[in-house]
């Protein structure tokens, strides 16, 4: 991104405007994911998911929802 | 908040092998994605010495086939699943495993390509919900390590765990990316 004038403009409070050193959150007009590839690495995504992780938990029927997504069939190479 | 760390070093002071797959060895490729879950690949010889050292550590069985076992803890503890190979499976994907950190501590991960032939195996599993997670994987992945499809080691990957459609797959989203 880098664009901060077009964020100000559009009225985007989550911008940071001169404090360009704080992480820089994308304006309405960019993708999230192009944002995260562009502006974080991996460390500050898995950092961001261990929080999401302890949010995500405690629906009741959080493990069952993960076992949905799971391939139970053996893998051989 | 590391909450990865401690199964790390639960694993290594029990002398268990591991790689980490899944969504995490995804991220750590280059390919940024959400994950809810740490995902390890780890040799059948080694199964029963690794849910102890789990179980010591807080973890209980919320369900298992002789492949996979999903475990469930406490909140300062990561949702975890195990994907159990056999031996000589877990022995030629370790040899070209790539060394990442995670939470602070050096762990393996498959190399982009054998990760890519789990993620196609994932997507022939016609019992799960949806492969679309799988798919997305496969072409960051691919995005992220620049392989050529014409290069044979990568035809033979796609065909023998993708099947004879996988290409054409991987071809119509990489043109769409």
């Amino acid at each position: 991104m880098g664009d901060l004038k077009r964020s100000r403009k559009s009225g985007d409070d989550l911008a940071v405007g001169d404090q360009p050193e704080l992480l820089r959150l994308p304006t309405p007009a960019e993708a999230l994911h192009q944002w995260t590839e562009q502006d974080i690495g991996p460390r500050v995504m898995i950092d961001a998911m261990e929080t999401m992780i302890q949010i995500a938990r405690s629906q009741p029927d959080f493990e069952a929802r993960r076992l949905a997504r799971k391939t139970t069939k053996r893998f051989e190479y | 908040m590391p909450i990865f760390a401690s199964v790390f070093l639960a694993l290594n002071q029990a002398g268990i092998p591991f790689l980490v797959v899944g969504g995490h060895a995804v991220v750590l490729h280059g390919h940024l994605r959400n994950t809810f879950d740490l995902d390890l690949l780890m040799p059948d010889s080694k199964l029963v010495a690794a849910r102890a050292a789990l179980v010591k550590l807080g973890y209980r069985t919320y369900f298992e086939t002789d492949a996979f076992l999903q475990l469930q803890a406490s909140e300062n503890l990561p949702p975890l699943d195990l994907m159990i190979v056999d031996d000589q499976t877990f022995a030629r994907i370790e040899v070209t495993a790539d060394w990442k950190v995670l939470d602070g501590r050096e762990i393996r991960v498959p190399d982009a390509l054998r990760l890519i032939a789990l993620k196609l195996h994932a997507t022939r599993d016609r019992a799960r919900r949806t492969t679309e997670t799988d798919w997305q994987d496969i072409v960051g992945l691919f995005k992220t390590i620049n392989r050529n499809l014409e290069d044979p080691e990568v035809r033979t990957i796609i065909s023998q765990y993708g099947g004879p459609q996988a290409l054409t797959e991987i071809r119509r989203r990489l043109s769409g990316w």
